[in-house]
């Protein structure tokens, strides 16, 4: 395998082809973020593919103090972020999408929750609400569950991407992961009761 | 013994084996004696591995396909154009403001010498004016220089000169009785509040005061043939003294009153106020583009971009100040917390150095902010106050040609309550160049994803 660094040094010059060997490893995850940020595959594409051509363009200025990797999940996190807010200007929020309650944001599709208890007995199916629900989170701590939970990152590299201290990831993490429990919970009462 | 509320704060570390030792040996202690807890983890736990489980969603197929074609793309932008780096936040407000100058100008000045063409090319008088009084291009240096050596008074200054071109017609001696006192009271004013006239420092005479305009005018659009330019210049200015010297046999107290309400008006427009015709309010509208363009584009302008507000988000807010600490020489000494902004008063050099880094951070994407500087809003004020002094002019004019005392006074009602705004802008444009001066860059941050 080529040196990352190696291959830094000829993206700097513009070679296109190192550079597409250097991002392979990243794209995936890129796009899973983006998709999970973003919540459909047409904005996942056009944002990670702007996430890349920001790299490219920018590789010259990168300094290598952080890893390439965080520094290329940190700037799909800023596209991501940006462009939901660029999104969220242009919304008009209906009184339908959302309600804000304490720290969580509850989208109302209550239907999708309104299975029988022992479905939720399996794992499977478990999954699934869970893959719902953390669509409902707030945009950070969709975030911080994809990073962690999802893609697997460590809670260092975590800290390096979204540019904060351990103890902020620690609870951020936590709180949305309390989040996501009581958006299940919400939807569905009987999910304590049966133990899972 | 560990109590419930901070066991629960601890279930998703331990999850993650985030724990230290000691802290797992509580937290274990304590869950195994309480149920509620243990449900609480068994809950969490069951959630962390559902996420776990979820897979990753593959690349779409023709992903690197469109990839490649816009990395060909960006190559080739590149290459093409490839503009400093450090354009980005000093110069973007710098173009925008020539922009608007251009806009302005072209249409209002190229759309005013139309008509005056149209008005006064058959008017032999005119060419004989034009002749009496031909460019002098040794005026022109000779005032130029007397600018140059004044250099930053000009800041404050330049709401005292807006209108020097009109004065020009002074100098053909016909000068109404009432304009005269405007005029007076008007530099009393202006002295009073800002001590150094340039002018009345410089004893320049009014002569070169009306060529200090086109001095100006040639400087910010360069492309315009400047002979043309001149020749449309004396066309204007004997325009403004041919409909003024209708009016002038006609005192009445009207303009009295006029005068009174005027005192307060800290640049002179009443000059036009004289005048009845059409051509009035064709005569404010190059008036204002030369005094936009003159505040948009004036060497001291610059100066004003030194204060600036760094928006971050909340993410990066320690990453950047970790650089700040590095970069900042006595960084703790100068930075200051105040109502959750942090506020960083430099020198001028460490502040362009600062800002120069910021921006780099920003464009190698290490944080996620925007830069306001706050030439815009100096800018944003610039267009209120000559908007402003446009309304006046036109209110002025209407308010001549007046005879019903009711209505007469609602106008100049109306005309007080503009110069008081027009007061209060000048007042803050002041206060924007005091300001300014002190290198300030104030951080905040971000309302996460405020609506």
């Amino acid at each position: 395998m080529i040196d990352e660094k190696q291959l830094i040094r000829q993206c700097k010059n513009g070679d296109i082809q190192a550079f597409e060997k250097l991002i392979e490893g990243y794209q995936k995850k890129v796009y899973n973020i983006a998709y999970r940020m973003l919540g459909n595959s047409e904005d996942a594409f056009d944002v990670s593919q702007e996430v890349f051509i920001k790299v490219f363009k920018a590789i010259v200025n990168f300094k290598e103090e952080s890893s390439f990797s965080t520094w290329i999940y940190r700037i799909a996190k800023n596209v991501c972020l940006d462009e939901l807010r660029k999104k969220k200007k242009a919304q008009v929020v209906s009184i339908h999408s959302t309600i804000q309650a304490d720290d969580s944001e509850f989208s109302i599709q209550l239907e999708d929750f309104q299975k029988g208890p022992e479905e939720l007995l399996e794992i499977k199916e478990l999954k699934n609400e869970v893959n719902k629900a953390i669509n409902c989170l707030t945009d950070e701590h969709k975030l911080v569950i994809q990073l962690r939970d999802i893609s697997g990152f460590s809670y260092e590299e975590i800290a390096e991407i979204l540019q904060c201290s351990l103890g902020t990831v620690k609870s951020r993490i936590s709180r949305a992961r309390n989040s996501l429990k009581n958006i299940l919970i919400s939807k569905q009462e009987h999910f304590k009761s049966n133990g899972v | 013994m560990l109590k419930c509320e901070q066991v629960t704060d601890m279930i998703s570390a331990y999850i993650d084996k985030e724990l230290t030792e000691t802290e797992r040996i509580d937290f274990e202690e304590h869950i195994s004696g309480c149920e509620s807890c243990k449900n609480e983890l068994s809950i969490l736990q069951s959630i962390v591995n559902s996420c776990s489980q979820i897979e990753e969603l593959e690349l779409p197929d023709n992903f690197n396909e469109e990839l490649h074609k816009k990395l060909m793309q960006t190559k080739q932008d590149q290459k093409h154009n490839s503009p400093p780096w450090y354009l980005n936040w000093r110069m973007y407000s710098g173009i925008a403001a020539g922009l608007i100058v251009i806009v302005v100008l072209k249409t209002q000045v190229f759309d005013y010498m139309m008509k005056s063409e149209k008005a006064y090319v058959s008017d032999t008088q005119l060419n004989t004016a034009a002749d009496m009084k031909p460019f002098n291009q040794e005026n022109v240096q000779d005032q130029t220089k007397a600018e140059d050596t004044l250099g930053e008074k000009n800041v404050l200054n330049d709401s005292s000169n807006f209108s020097v071109m009109p004065r020009a017609e002074e100098t053909e001696n016909k000068i109404p009785t009432r304009k005269q006192t405007s005029e007076n009271s008007k530099k009393q004013k202006t002295e009073e509040k800002i001590q150094y006239h340039p002018y009345s420092e410089a004893g320049a005479d009014r002569d070169n005061e009306a060529n200090t305009v086109i001095v100006e005018e040639r400087n910010i659009t360069e492309e315009m043939n400047s002979k043309e330019l001149n020749n449309h210049l004396v066309m204007y200015s004997k325009e403004v003294e041919s409909t003024e010297s209708k009016s002038v046999d006609e005192p009445s107290e009207k303009r009295f009153m006029l005068k009174k309400s005027s005192d307060s008006l800290i640049s002179g427009t009443e000059e036009y106020s004289g005048t009845q015709e059409e051509s009035e309010t064709d005569a404010a509208a190059p008036k204002a583009a030369i005094s936009v363009a003159r505040s948009l584009m004036s060497e001291e302008r610059p100066e004003l971009v030194h204060v600036s507000t760094i928006i971050i988000s909340e993410n990066d807010m320690e990453h950047l100040l970790n650089k700040l600490k590095e970069s900042v020489p006595d960084y703790d000494k100068k930075a200051e917390d105040v109502n959750n902004q942090i506020q960083l008063k430099l020198d001028k050099e460490e502040y362009l150095k600062t800002m120069d880094m910021i921006s780099a951070l920003q464009l190698d994407m290490q944080i996620d902010a925007d830069i306001l500087d706050k030439g815009n809003e100096y800018d944003e004020l610039t267009i209120r106050k000559n908007t402003i002094q446009e309304q006046i002019d036109i209110l002025r004019q209407k308010e001549e040609s007046l005879q019903n005392e009711n209505e007469i006074q609602n106008i100049i009602s109306e005309i007080e309550k503009l110069e008081s705004e027009l007061a209060a802008i000048d007042k803050k444009l002041s206060g924007l160049i005091e300001e300014s001066k002190s290198n300030i860059i104030i951080i905040k941050k971000r309302t996460q994803l405020s609506q």
